[in-house]
C-alpha cells in the first residue's frame, strides 16, 4: 500500500526514521525494537520453529538495516519490513530443504509464479494417540500449507494487514491474495475449527 | 507415535469460500454477504473459517530473549560497521546527507567497495602499528631484554588483555593491529561484531572469543587443522576465512571461523570443537 506525502508527516515512525537516517544508532535500536516482536511472530509461523525464526529474524534485522538507505517510504516501514521478513523466512526454509535433501531445487518465490514451488514442509510430529485426534497445533497446520498460501493467511490474521499490503509483500494482485487467503483458511479448517465437520474441503482439489 | 504428515490439500477456488473469507475479513459484498447468509453450509463456514482467522491471529509464543538480543546486536553491528565503512571511504571529508548505513544488500558497488576498503583500512591500522614498535624499539636500543622478533610479534595473543611478560607495548600494538587486520578484513566492523557474533552462538561461549594471530602459520596445529577442515564440515561452499577467535564454548575448548560465503546473508560462523574440528554451531549472518 502506497503512503502519501500527508500520511508520512502524521507517521510518528518517520521521525525515528530520520534520525536513523542521520546516524542516530539509539533510534535505530529503537526502531528495531519495536518491530522485533512481531517480526520474529511472523518468522515463527511462517518458519514453524523457533530456531528457524530465530535465524529468520536475525537474517531480516540485518537485511533492514542494509537496505534502510534504499527505504523510500513508498510504503510504510512496517509493511517494507514484514516483506523482508517474509522473505528471509522463505529463504530459511529453503536451506532447511537443502539441509534436509540436497537434491532438491530451491528456487521458488512467494508469488508462486516461477520455478518449483517449496510445496509443504514435511513434518514430524509426535503425537499421543488418544490427543492426536484432538489436538492439532496452529504451527503444524501451518506447516502443512504450501509456503504461498500460509504467508497470504499469515499476514492477514497474524499481522491485520489488508489485501493491498499483503499483495505488496508478495509481489502479487490483491486478487491472487483474496483467493490464496480463502482456500489457505479453507484448507486449514478441518484442522483448526475442531468439531466442524462441514468445514472439510468436498471440492476438486488442487496439489501445489 | 512419529510420522510425517502429509501437506494438506488446499480447495479450488469456491464463490462460496470467497464470500465467507471476505466476509471474515469484512470486505464482502452485499451480494457475497448475501450469498453467505442464504445458506446453510455459508453459515456453517463462516463459523469453521472465522475460528481458523482467530488461531492463527493467536499470539503464539515470545522469542527468548537471549535469542532477541543476540539478534539486535547482530543488526547493530551490521550499522556499526557500514558506517566505519562510510566513514573510510570519505576520509576527511564532511559528510552531509551521507547514508551512514552500508549500501543495499546486494548491491554491485557495496561488493566492489568492501574489499578495497578493508585492504585500506588494515594498511593505515598495520602502518600505525609499525611505527609504534619502531618508536618503541628505538626507545628500548641497548636493552636486549625487551625486544622483540616478528616471530613473536605474530604468536602473541591480540588480545587487549595482551601484555604478557617480555612482550613490549610495541609487540602488543603490532599484535592488535593485526588482529584488527584480521577482524576488519574488509568485512568485518569492530569489536562489536565480535561480541555478536559470540552472542548468536547461541551465548554459548563462556566468555567472548579472543581474535587468533593473523598469520595462519602462527596458529597452533590444531586451529591450523579446523581451519582447513571447517568447509568440510557443512554442506555448502564458503570462501577464504576471514576471521578466527578461539574460545571456550559451553565448556569446550573451541575455535570460531568466519567465512565469506555466497548467498545472503554473506557470511558463515562456524564454531568447530578444537579436539577434533567437529562442528559446535553453524551461523550464517
Amino acid at each position: 500500500m502506497n503512503v502519501t506525502g500527508e500520511q508520512r508527516a502524521a507517521d510518528p515512525e518517520e521521525a525515528t526514521l530520520a534520525a536513523v537516517r542521520s546516524g542516530d544508532r539509539r533510534a535505530l535500536d529503537d526502531l528495531l525494537r519495536r518491530h522485533q516482536p512481531r517480526l520474529w511472530a511472523v518468522c515463527r509461523r511462517l518458519t514453524g520453529s523457533d530456531a528457524d525464526a530465530d535465524d529468520a529474524a536475525q537474517n531480516a534485522l540485518i537485511a533492514i538495516v542494509r537496505a534502510l538507505p534504499s527505504f523510500d517510504g513508498r510504503s510504510r516501514f512496517g509493511t517494507w519490513a514484514y516483506r523482508i521478513a517474509v522473505n528471509a523466512s522463505l529463504d530459511e526454509l529453503r536451506r532447511r530443504r537443502r539441509r534436509a535433501d540436497p537434491g532438491l531445487p530451491g528456487d521458488a518465490d512467494l508469488s508462486g509464479s516461477s520455478g518449483e514451488p517449496l510445496g509443504p514442509e514435511p513434518v514430524a510430529t509426535t503425537l499421543e494417540p488418544e490427543s492426536a485426534a484432538l489436538t492439532v497445533d496452529v504451527d503444524s497446520a501451518l506447516r502443512r500449507l504450501p509456503p504461498e498460501f500460509r504467508a497470504a493467511v499469515v499476514l492477514r490474521d497474524l499481522c491485520g494487514l489488508d489485501y493491498a499490503e499483503i499483495a505488496e509483500i508478495l509481489g502479487v494482485p490483491a486478487g491472487t491474495v483474496r483467493s490464496r487467503i480463502s482456500r489457505g483458511r479453507s484448507a486449514l479448517a478441518p484442522l483448526l475449527s475442531a468439531g466442524n465437520s462441514d468445514n472439510a474441503p468436498r471440492r476438486p482439489t488442487s496439489r501445489p | 507415535m512419529t510420522s510425517f504428515e502429509p501437506p494438506l490439500p488446499v480447495p479450488e477456488d469456491d464463490s462460496l469460500d470467497a464470500a465467507t473469507s471476505a466476509l471474515v475479513d469484512g470486505v464482502a459484498t452485499p451480494e457475497e454477504a448475501a450469498l453467505v447468509a442464504a445458506s446453510p453450509q455459508g453459515v456453517a463456514r463462516l463459523a469453521g473459517l472465522r475460528a481458523v482467522s482467530e488461531a492463527v491471529g493467536r499470539p503464539g509464543p515470545a522469542q527468548d530473549p537471549t535469542a532477541a538480543a543476540s539478534a539486535l546486536a547482530a543488526a547493530l553491528a551490521a550499522f556499526d560497521a557500514a558506517e566505519t565503512a562510510e566513514t573510510a571511504e570519505t576520509p576527511g571529508e564532511e559528510r552531509e546527507d551521507a547514508p551512514v548505513l552500508a549500501p543495499r544488500v546486494g548491491s554491485p558497488s557495496s561488493v566492489r567497495w568492501l574489499p578495497r576498503l578493508g585492504a585500506v583500512a588494515a594498511a593505515l591500522v598495520l602502518l600505525v602499528g609499525l611505527a609504534v614498535l619502531t618508536v618503541d624499539l628505538l626507545g628500548r636500543a641497548g636493552d636486549p631484554g625487551t625486544t622483540t622478533t616478528s616471530g613473536d610479534v605474530a604468536a602473541a595473543p591480540p588480545s587487549p588483555a595482551a601484555g604478557r611478560p617480555g612482550q613490549t607495548e610495541g609487540a602488543t600494538a603490532m599484535a592488535r593491529a593485526e588482529a584488527a587486520a584480521v577482524i576488519d578484513g574488509g568485512a568485518f566492523g569492530n569489536e562489536t561484531a565480535v561480541e555478536a557474533i559470540a552472542l548468536r552462538a547461541g551465548a554459548a561461549f563462556d566468555s567472548p572469543p579472543v581474535p587468533s594471530p593473523a598469520a595462519a602459520t602462527t596458529l597452533p596445529a590444531d586451529l591450523q587443522r579446523c581451519l582447513e577442515a571447517g568447509p568440510s564440515t557443512v554442506s555448502e561452499k564458503v570462501g577464504a576465512p576471514l576471521y578466527q577467535a578461539e574460545g571456550t564454548f559451553q565448556g569446550i575448548p573451541a575455535v570460531a571461523i568466519a567465512y565469506q560465503r555466497d548467498g545472503d546473508p554473506p557470511r558463515l560462523l562456524l564454531v568447530l570443537a578444537r579436539s577434533d574440528c567437529s562442528l559446535l554451531e553453524r551461523t550464517p549472518f
